[in-house]
């Protein structure tokens, strides 16, 4: 998957029309809350990616998103 | 008034046909002969359960963004459970049920609904008060009722509401004239403190829903008060 396609993945997950890119701080992402978590962690586990909720806590940005899959992306 | 683009699921007949009429939208059914009465429309069967997504994208893109959906899509059989087969009771609840939440799943995407939108959900009294011969349709609807509530939180701000007719004449209750006889209806109207309703009242009351903006979460009972 490409960084791209995984950004696609990404929206479509949370289910935002809002562009997504790297530096964008998770906070300022109206639909990255609590259910949206869920939704990721279920997507994550679907690429192949063991992650649990403690994963989330410290997440700062979409990056921090990206490096979680970080095996899976070209 | 904007015009509201509304998704009418199971239009060929009964309530969703009268709610097409009365409040416009893309009509969707199965069968297309009851469908060309209509402006807009399309030909799905909701027993499809994996074909449900796929269909709103691609109704989405010739119609733009719904306002709401409404449900209204269902099957009954009378029949008690001792004899029905494995195959009757799958395609109840397929239809009833697994469609239905499948339907509010794709719905609630942002790119299928509009911010304000909301979804209706045609229940049955039957949910409440499970009858001899048709628990497969009542435990279907029972299980509607509390999805609409746990969709009501999870998915806002979208509004997901009921409604929960009593007995209808409709396409559906004539196929079982054996059962819903003259008799059986006289005796439903004189215990209905204000009498039988009939699918215009089923679809009044999906029209209040729809301008309804701090109802969600509801299943509104309209009956007569039969059920009482």
């Amino acid at each position: 998957m490409t960084r791209d396609e995984f950004l696609e993945l990404l929206a479509e997950t949370i289910d935002t029309e809002d562009e997504l890119y790297e530096e964008l701080a998770l906070d300022e992402v109206e639909e990255y809350d609590s259910i949206a978590v869920l939704s990721l962690m279920s997507m994550y586990d679907d690429m192949g990616v063991k992650v649990s909720p403690s994963d989330f806590q410290d997440l700062k940005t979409v990056m921090d998103l990206i490096k979680l899959a970080d095996d899976k992306i070209e | 008034m904007t015009k509201l683009n509304n998704l009418v699921i199971g239009a060929s007949s009964g309530i969703g046909e009268a709610a097409v009429k009365k409040l416009g939208g893309v009509a969707v059914a199965r069968t297309e002969e009851r469908l060309k009465q209509f402006e807009k429309y399309e030909l799905f069967d909701v027993s499809k359960l994996q074909e449900i997504e796929g269909f709103l994208k691609r109704v989405v893109k010739d119609y733009g963004k719904f306002d709401n959906l409404i449900f209204c899509a269902g099957v009954q059989n009378i029949k008690p459970l001792k004899v029905m087969k494995v195959d009757e009771i799958a395609q109840i609840l397929n239809t009833n049920l697994m469609s239905a939440m499948i339907f509010a799943k794709a719905f609630s995407s942002k790119r299928v609904s509009n911010a304000n939108a909301s979804m209706i959900f045609i229940s049955s009294i039957a949910s409440y008060k499970p009858e001899s011969g048709i628990l497969i349709y009542s435990a279907s609807k029972a299980a509607l009722n509390n999805f609409i509530k746990g969709a009501a939180k999870e998915l806002s701000p979208i509004r997901i509401n009921g409604v929960a007719p009593g007995f209808l004449k409709t396409q559906m209750t004539e196929k079982f004239s054996f059962v819903y006889t003259d008799d059986f209806i006289d005796s439903l109207d004189k215990n209905s403190p204000a009498g039988l309703a009939n699918v215009d009242d089923i679809v009044n009351t999906i029209e209040f829903l729809i301008n309804s903006n701090h109802i969600t979460g509801e299943i509104i009972t309209v009956d007569g008060g039969a059920v009482l």
